[in-house]
């Protein structure tokens, strides 16, 4: 090689070197973090109740009740428990998976989360369909491979999930709400009885921690009952 | 039945919001207080009326009206035996109660321990309970003495009076609970009965009516309400393998890397042959 072409491939190797290092080394880190569509709160949440003077605020809250006919339109919270949840299907991101019931890690507040391919439900909160928030646990990875809600941070409002239940009937919900919150600051109000009846979809997101092995984010897509 | 307490509830629901909305702008939603009314008095039907609106018409023994989203406020309460005009009758309860802000709070009409009809306001504790647990919570209302509360055949509760209650958390499942004198264990003025401990609820257990007297047969027994509980804060921890820190990552950058490395060892090495 003459001393000239060693120059010459001397410089080009040097440049392109230094622009794959800064394309390297500026490289976003991480997963882009979910932007928040909207709060996680469903529509009817001014009020976490189903009462019928939930309306207060509004001008014409309730039509003055007939003595004839004063059945209200929405339900109070004593309605008979839907069956037990054992699928769920999302076509949007491709989940159609087993639900199972999932508790806690004995004596602590650490959700127990089923394999990579199933989606727990958080069997000490709500049905789904039923009052409150019905959370439904899944991993977004694992063991080198993607999980049941790898996809889950694709969902947008007016997407379709649909929960099937023991007793062979199945229910619609529609996507109201996502957003990506530190794990510490998970909202309680996903895990409560109380409010209007949603889904709460939960897996892991954000930034990954190589010292612990787990994410430092969850990702929370709500949905409401299709009316 | 169930299609009948629909319809007192939405009574409940206007008659308030019109007393309401007549005294003052309704407060944001947020800021509203959460009420249960809760009829404890055997025997008798009433006519509830709240700020002299009659809001809920034939409100049976026995039975829960709720939940309502209130605006804080101070509200008169008179009771009336069902169809009795507001405007000569004597009420059975007189009181004035104040709902603040938040406040979840079931307002029961019952009987004292001697036996007179009153009306009290409970706070409801609806604070979270540990992951798995939900909370008793009993209450005196009837027209008896100082009584223990026995859950599975123990003292869960003791000496505990008119107006007053006692609160647990505990594993969700079934006990078997009953009301004796306080210091005693039989025999049950109430019970036993099968309580249902539900995760993330509150069960709460009224004990109402009077004991037997003379040829007065005992109207004890109980009403039984469940109030959902604010969630708890949870850990989900749903990722292992940190795969999305490496989607879409530059392979190619460092590959290119590499072979540019290479590329400038090998012309350091011909620029150096090339010297020598």
């Amino acid at each position: 090689m003459s001393r000239r072409n060693a120059l010459v491939l001397a410089a080009v190797s040097t440049t392109a070197a230094l622009a794959f290092l800064a394309v390297l080394l500026l490289w976003p880190s991480g997963a882009p973090r979910v932007a928040s569509l909207g709060s996680l709160s469903v529509p009817a949440s001014s009020s976490p109740f189903v009462a019928t003077t939930a309306n207060t605020g509004s001008p014409d809250p309730v039509p003055a009740a007939t003595s004839a006919d004063p059945v209200p339109t929405v339900a109070p919270a004593t309605t008979a428990p839907p069956s037990l949840p054992v699928g769920l299907s999302i076509a949007r991101i491709g989940v159609h998976a087993s639900v199972v019931p999932v508790g806690v890690q004995t004596g602590t507040n650490v959700v127990q989360i089923p394999d990579l391919d199933h989606v727990g439900w958080y069997e000490y909160g709500a049905r789904p369909g039923e009052t409150g928030s019905a959370a439904l646990v899944g991993h977004v990875d694992g063991a080198g491979r993607p999980g049941v809600f790898w996809r889950l941070r694709d969902l947008v409002p007016g997407d379709e999930v649909v929960v099937h239940f023991a007793d062979a009937t199945s229910r619609a919900f529609r996507v109201t709400g996502r957003a990506e919150v530190s794990k510490q600051a998970l909202p309680a109000d996903l895990f409560t009885r109380a409010g209007p009846p949603r889904l709460s979809l939960i897996t892991c997101g954000g930034s990954f921690d190589r010292a612990t092995g787990h994410y430092l984010d969850n990702v929370v897509v709500v949905a409401v009952p299709e009316s | 039945m169930f299609k009948r307490l629909l319809a007192l509830v939405s009574l409940v629901g206007v008659g308030l919001f019109g007393a309401v909305a007549l005294s003052a702008a309704p407060a944001l939603a947020a800021s509203n207080g959460t009420v249960y009314v809760v009829h404890g008095i055997p025997g008798v039907t009433v006519d509830v009326y709240v700020n002299g609106t009659k809001t809920l018409p034939n409100f049976t023994p026995t039975t829960v009206a709720g939940p309502l989203s209130l605006p804080a406020a101070t509200y008169d309460i008179k009771v009336f035996a069902a169809g009795a005009n507001p405007a000569s009758a004597t009420p059975v309860i007189t009181a004035s109660v104040a709902l603040p802000a938040g406040a979840n709070a079931s307002l029961v009409a019952h009987l004292d321990a001697s036996g007179k009809p009153v009306l009290d306001t409970f706070v409801n504790d609806v604070s979270a309970a540990a992951a798995g647990k939900g909370r008793l919570i009993v209450r005196h209302t009837a027209a008896a003495p100082a009584v223990d509360i026995l859950a599975n055949g123990s003292a869960a509760f003791t000496n505990v009076t008119n107006g007053k209650e006692g609160k647990v958390d505990l594993a969700a499942g079934t006990i078997s609970a009953s009301v004796v004198a306080t210091g005693t264990t039989t025999p049950a003025l109430i019970g036993p009965a099968n309580v249902t401990v539900t995760a993330g609820m509150a069960t709460v257990v009224y004990a109402i009516g009077a004991p037997a007297a003379g040829a007065t047969a005992s109207t004890l027994g109980v009403v039984t309400q469940q109030i959902p509980l604010a969630g708890a804060t949870m850990v989900v921890p749903t990722g292992t393998g940190g795969l999305l820190e490496h989607s879409g990552a530059p392979v190619w950058a460092a590959a290119g890397f590499a072979v540019a490395l290479a590329m400038l060892v090998l012309s350091g090495r011909a620029l150096v042959r090339s010297r020598g």
